[in-house]
């Protein structure tokens, strides 16, 4: 009776030593990694942006379409290399590529670190008066744990401040680009009996390079903007969920983000 | 022989102990101890807390001041982002009931001090059965053409399925319909004030041609004027129809979180599906 006593009790330890086990067993769905957790007073160098493994094995290149699929229609190539310059190559068209380097503001690639956090605080505090919805940004990224969690909340803000001001920006220069080309074609119709062969022909190719190269270049851009913000904020919080960055997406920022100043 | 009962021990016993008995009660004290440690451990009380926890819907509050505002409102849940307000049962305010009852909508824009605009307009007869399985019905055909052409736009249906009130209404597809309107009016919306600020300096630059300078100075002002007043409404317009989609969908679904509404105007289609036919 004893004897069947003690393995009655041993058992049920077992049975909450297994259950302890199991629990401790990740989600067979959990893709990314955790969130880099080093605190905010470690040196800069231990939070640099650096791509982690679990991105994919091109961490720093994506694909922007504008079609339902590669090869349907304009495409943005974006890959970043280690020193942080981005390579963006555009199919305008499925036999025009157009390569562009970007060359970013040396605070950009200090995502991450302390310096850049301060940055971007003191940058917060600074606009949050005329930009109010900045607050709206602030109050969706601290409803993201991870966020809170990181001790980066005001980087995570700053580069959604960017993305959409941005993209603001760019969809301006959509509705300028348009208007030119409308411009153009009220020119070319105005006076078509006063132009000459050989300057129709400028007017025509003008108009199609506005309409086809910059509208199509833009209109990746604006897509990538978006994309840019989650890479970005994927690398800060080590994970961004999908419903966050929609939220992010929404909030409309009026002004243009000046570049951050070093603290 | 019959065992003894395992209990806790109690320190006030003066009573000796036998070995076999210390032996059973140490076992039943650390069974206890483990067992409070894996109930906690297994049920925490924080979940978001949890590093990689993803976004909760329902639990994490929203320190934004539009939310804050409206705590006083009696409400049992929180949810995230949401500004607190009447019970999740269909609200109908006025202009949702002049909707329904295919009236006209009366809008009153306040643009300076002196300044004041009348809006009047009308939504489609359709709209009278908003709300309805035959409203359902058509927007669902509507929509499911667009999607065909628009896969963008199926992130609509994607978020409208994770909000349980909309999920269990079997309206979504008339949600859906009124985020592709407002979407497209929000478009056309942001495309005219473009348009008014491009067209400014040209009319200005024409008005140079006005000889008389009493005359040109009032034509530069007056077309500035008339541009900062109309961009001034489309602005006043572009929330109200915002503001006026939001309630449709609480209307729809009794209930709609902030973020949830959040979420549906960060999509950005690329047109939008056929009108429904009236009835």
């Amino acid at each position: 009776m004893m004897k069947r006593s003690s393995t009655l009790w041993i058992g049920s330890l077992l049975l909450i030593v297994a259950v302890a086990v199991w629990r401790f067993l990740p989600p067979t769905n959990q893709s990314v990694s955790a969130p880099d957790r080093t605190p905010a007073s470690v040196p800069d160098t231990a939070r640099a942006v650096v791509p982690k493994a679990t991105q994919g094995s091109q961490p720093n290149k994506h694909v922007t379409l504008l079609g339902r699929m590669a090869g349907d229609g304009p495409m943005l190539i974006s890959e970043e290399s280690e020193s942080g310059m981005i390579t963006n190559t555009y199919q305008v068209s499925p036999t025009q590529f157009i390569v562009r380097v970007v060359n970013p503001h040396p605070m950009d690639l200090r995502l991450g670190s302390l310096d850049y956090e301060m940055a971007a605080k003191a940058d917060f505090e600074r606009h949050v008066a005329s930009e109010t919805n900045l607050l709206e940004i602030k109050a969706i990224l601290e409803d993201f744990p991870a966020a809170i969690a990181s001790q980066r909340l005001y980087s995570g803000i700053r580069e959604a401040y960017v993305a959409r001001a941005r993209m603001r920006q760019l969809r301006d220069e959509g509705y300028k680009n348009s208007d030119r080309v409308s411009q153009l074609d009220n020119r070319r119709r105005r006076y078509s009996e006063q132009l000459d062969e050989a300057q129709r022909q400028q007017l025509n190719e003008e108009a199609t390079k506005l309409s086809v190269e910059v509208g199509t270049m833009i209109s990746l851009d604006y897509r990538d903007a978006g994309e840019r913000l989650k890479q970005r904020l994927t690398r800060l919080y080590g994970e961004f969920p999908k419903a966050v960055h929609q939220r992010l997406m929404s909030i409309e920022i009026d002004g243009s983000a000046e570049p951050l100043e070093a603290p | 022989m019959t065992q003894r009962k395992p209990s806790l021990p109690t320190p006030m016993s003066s009573e000796p102990i036998a070995p076999r008995a210390k032996y059973q009660t140490l076992w039943v004290f650390l069974l206890f101890v483990a067992l409070l440690g894996f109930l906690g451990w297994v049920f925490p009380r924080n979940p978001g807390s949890n590093p990689t926890a993803t976004l909760s819907q329902n639990n994490a509050p929203s320190n934004h001041p539009s939310s804050l505002g409206e705590a006083t409102a009696p409400r049992s849940t929180t949810r995230l982002g949401q500004a607190r307000g009447p019970e999740p049962v269909r609200k109908i305010d006025d202009e949702i009931a002049r909707i329904l009852q295919g009236d006209f909508i009366t809008n009153v824009y306040t643009l300076s001090s002196n300044k004041t605009l009348v809006e009047v307009g009308k939504l489609p007869p359709i709209f009278r059965k908003f709300g309805t399985e035959e409203f359902e019905r058509l927007a669902r055909a509507a929509c499911e053409k667009e999607f065909t052409t628009d896969p963008i736009a199926t992130e609509y249906l994607e978020i409208l399925e994770e909000h349980p009130a909309a999920r269990e209404s079997g309206l979504i597809y008339s949600g859906i319909y009124i985020m592709y309107c407002s979407g497209e009016a929000v478009a056309h919306s942001r495309h005219d004030q473009a348009q008014l600020l491009l067209s400014m300096p040209r009319d200005i630059e024409e008005a140079q041609e006005i000889s008389d300078p009493e005359l040109r100075a009032e034509k530069v002002r007056s077309i500035r004027r008339s541009a900062e007043n109309r961009i001034a409404m489309e602005r006043l317009t572009q929330q109200a129809g915002i503001d006026r989609t939001r309630r449709l969908l609480e209307y729809l679904y009794g209930d709609l979180p902030k973020a949830v509404f959040q979420r549906l105007l960060s999509i950005e289609p690329i047109s939008a599906p056929d009108p429904l036919p009236d009835p």
